[in-house]
């Protein structure tokens, strides 16, 4: 929000034009409305020549007196201010994966429309002077600011640690060790100051992404038409493995896995372990959903190695001959593979790591993990990088 | 698609009634001091409204009107529910004659009047069950009279029925205060400006400044009195208390005494704490002289000419920005993290 004297503007500009087109675009192709696993529904109905919206809470319901009431406005459905007021109502939250569904009716049988979260879908069409003349009209009241609007967190977490521009537009997911920005080519080093500039910058991030993981999610409702729920690829959430990751690398290494020894510390126990219950790694503990992950990446994997076959181009180097260029990256593209594998075989410690051992309050019990399971935890970002690539690629194929 | 909608979101709804001033009251807007610059009170309080807007709030009051006759007329009697499950502890907040939803809002209000209820919205239902709603909105005076006319205002002032204005800031954006010098009421949007540049706009006291400064030399008073413990470093205390009366534009007369406070007079207290680190011989260019003696001669002449502008407002009692940048330079200097190339 930029104020000038006597009047404040609001600017509700595109986090995609912010944080470049390439997150913006795989975001909006992997977690499409129409692919998405769960959704907040709204309906509207028409008294006394007023809009009454709200939300339901629950599949099974009665009455209205079961629904959340989000609000008022008068005159006839208006769908452009209906969609407003849903994004004032989830300004601020990580929405990624989620769809929102406007009806009109009780039943939520009449569908109006139904779009993802983002100012794309929820703008819609609005042209700017409509948006002026509702704000102006005090009916409603406008998320302002332009992380309001962030609701995959993009710009939450793709900030650079010293400027705070918005940086590695490439990366999808939140991984502040390798950052360097483009905007003051600041990066981490080896150097003490610089590892501590990124450790400060990257706990004020995960605190923030943190707290927004622990909304209330009970007014979700699963999506009655989701295609291939069962795939793993729905599943992924962007937010919270790579959270964990974060947390199991630079909160927890090298201490005591035991409530007892994080209770003397600043993250509290019960947020990591809640962020744990929502990530990929405790849904690969389910045998079916750790094979359907495994055969997604390995079928990867093989896409990655019949394109690189078929249209390698190797640069001339010194001493080496594009032959060997080529078997050397060849072999890297098979090692990763089999590293894939092996983290995936270690990852299967981490649930009597982080659930069952911390139970016991013992701290003798306590287990620290080895160092391949450290090793996978801290390999998982790039696979959930890949995983979202290897969607958007195919889903690009098909359309 | 839509990737730059942009919409001026300059006043805020109109009201039906007259309203003081969203900067304060009873102080002098000239020498108001924006948080940052560009904000007024009206753009603060929709910033706040936008931030705390009653579709993302999850907790409610719920009012509902149950049909009843009053004086054997057709009316209702709005309630409150305390307790949505318990319907006896449901509370009676007024009674309304016909269908007039203006004084059911107007009651509203007044029931929460000098609560504190940001975070909280109110609903207006047909029923107990908030089946059938009314109204809903957020707490203040935007929001509850938003659909009332002036004409139901003065219908309602005939039955005795007034929003009580003054006591529906529900936000608690504006921080109230006697003036310290002549005692008059003052209010200033903390909201938007610092609440120390406010100053009455009849003596010129600065009540919340002189409080501030009170409480800073209260910590060097040690120092001064040689008594108690030392907190802080006379010299740093110096440089920020001149920075941050630069930034204000006051001078130290408007450091006024407050008459019910037995602390001792601040503008004396201040001068002899100058006085103090100079004779200790830690003076501003002394210090600035010692810390830059192997440093560029251009930064070590800035900063004894920084400090000669300091000693200056300190003689005239009267400072200005360029006080604030010459002690923003010299606490950098004194921190020992001076660069040669800054200029004060």
């Amino acid at each position: 929000m930029e104020t000038e004297q006597g009047m404040a503007v609001l600017s509700v500009r595109s986090p995609s034009d912010a944080t470049g087109d390439t997150m913006g675009k795989v975001f909006r192709r992997v977690f499409d409305a129409s692919r998405c696993r769960e959704r907040l529904v709204y309906w509207a109905e028409q008294r006394f020549g007023q809009t009454i919206l709200r939300q339901r809470l629950q599949n099974e319901r009665t009455s209205k007196k079961d629904d959340r009431l989000i609000g008022i406005y008068p005159g006839k459905l208006d769908l452009a201010l209906i969609r407003l007021a849903i994004a004032a109502a989830n300004a601020g939250k990580l929405l990624t994966g989620v769809r929102w569904e406007i009806y009109a009716d009780f039943a939520c049988c009449e569908r109006l429309e139904y779009g993802r979260f983002d100012h794309l879908d929820l703008l819609g069409d609005v042209a700017p002077d409509r948006l002026t003349m509702i704000a102006n009209a005090g009916q409603i009241t406008l998320p302002s600011s332009l992380d309001a609007w962030d609701f995959d967190g993009l710009l939450l977490t793709h900030r650079c640690s010293r400027c705070s521009k918005v940086c590695q537009r490439e990366v999808l997911v939140f991984d502040p060790a390798f950052q360097q920005c483009e905007h003051c080519g600041f990066r981490v080093t080896s150097e003490p100051e610089s590892r501590q500039t990124m450790l400060t910058q990257s706990s004020i991030v995960a605190q923030c992404l943190m707290k927004k993981l622990m909304y209330d999610r009970s007014d979700r409702l699963l999506a009655e038409d989701r295609i291939a729920c069962e795939s793993v690829e729905l599943m992924l959430d962007v937010h919270a493995t790579p959270l964990f990751t974060w947390i199991f690398e630079h909160v927890l290494h090298g201490q005591n896995w035991s409530i007892h020894a994080m209770e003397r510390g600043p993250w509290e126990w019960g947020l990591i372990e809640l962020c744990y219950q929502r990530s990929l790694f405790r849904l690969l503990q389910n045998p079916q959903i750790h094979q359907a992950f495994c055969e997604f990446m390995r079928a990867s994997y093989r896409r990655r190695l019949e394109a690189f076959q078929l249209n390698h181009e190797m640069k001339p180097l010194k001493g080496v001959t594009p032959e060997q260029e080529f078997e050397a990256r060849l072999n890297m593209i098979r090692q990763n593979q089999e590293e894939f594998e092996l983290h995936m075989l270690a990852i299967r410690e981490l649930e009597d790591i982080v659930v069952i051992r911390p139970m016991d309050r013992n701290p003798k019990n306590a287990k620290v993990a080895s160092p391949a399971c450290k090793a996978a935890v801290e390999a998982f970002p790039n696979y959930l990088e890949y995983a979202l690539v290897e969607i958007d690629t195919r889903l690009r194929q098909q359309s | 698609m839509n990737p730059l909608a942009s919409a001026h979101v300059g006043r805020l709804p109109s009201l039906p009634i007259e309203v003081p001033s969203l900067d304060g009251v009873n102080i002098d807007r000239r020498a108001l001091r924006p948080i940052f610059p560009g904000l007024t009170g009206e753009s603060a309080i929709i910033r706040y409204r936008n931030l705390h807007s009653h579709e993302s709030t999850r907790l409610f009051r719920r009012y509902f009107l149950q049909a009843k006759k009053i004086n054997g007329l057709p009316g209702y009697v709005l309630k409150y529910v305390w307790n949505t499950k318990r319907r006896d502890t449901d509370q009676v907040v007024g009674t309304i004659v016909g269908d007039d939803l203006a004084a059911a809002r107007v009651l509203i209000g007044n029931h929460v009047a000098r609560c504190s209820m940001t975070g909280v919205r109110w609903e207006l239902c047909e029923d107990r069950e908030g089946e059938d709603a009314l109204g809903i909105g957020r707490f203040d005076a935007w929001s509850l009279l938003q659909n009332v006319s002036a004409n139901d205002l003065e219908r309602l002032q005939q039955k005795g029925l007034t929003p009580h204005f003054e006591d529906w800031d529900f936000d608690r954006v504006f921080l109230n205060k006697a003036c310290t010098g002549c005692g008059q009421d003052l209010s200033v949007n903390w909201l938007a400006f610092n609440i120390d540049s406010a100053r009455c706009d009849q003596c010129g006291v600065r009540p919340h400044l002189s409080g501030l400064i009170h409480e800073l030399l209260r910590l060097t008073a040690p120092e001064v009195t040689r008594k108690g413990m030392v907190l802080l470093s006379p010299t740093n205390l110096v440089t920020n208390v001149v920075a941050y009366l630069g930034h204000l534009d006051v001078s130290l007369d408007d450091l006024a005494d407050d008459p019910s406070s037995e602390q001792p007079n601040a503008r004396k207290l201040f001068t002899e704490l100058y006085a103090l680190s100079d004779q200790a011989r830690l003076a501003l260019g002394h210090t600035a002289g010692t810390e830059l003696v192997h440093a560029d001669p251009l930064a070590l002449k800035t900063a004894q000419a920084a400090a000669a502008y300091i000693k200056r407002g300190v003689a005239d009692g009267a400072f200005s920005e360029v006080h604030q940048k010459a002690a923003e330079f010299m606490g950098a200097v004194l921190r020992k993290r001076a660069k040669p190339h800054i200029s004060a």
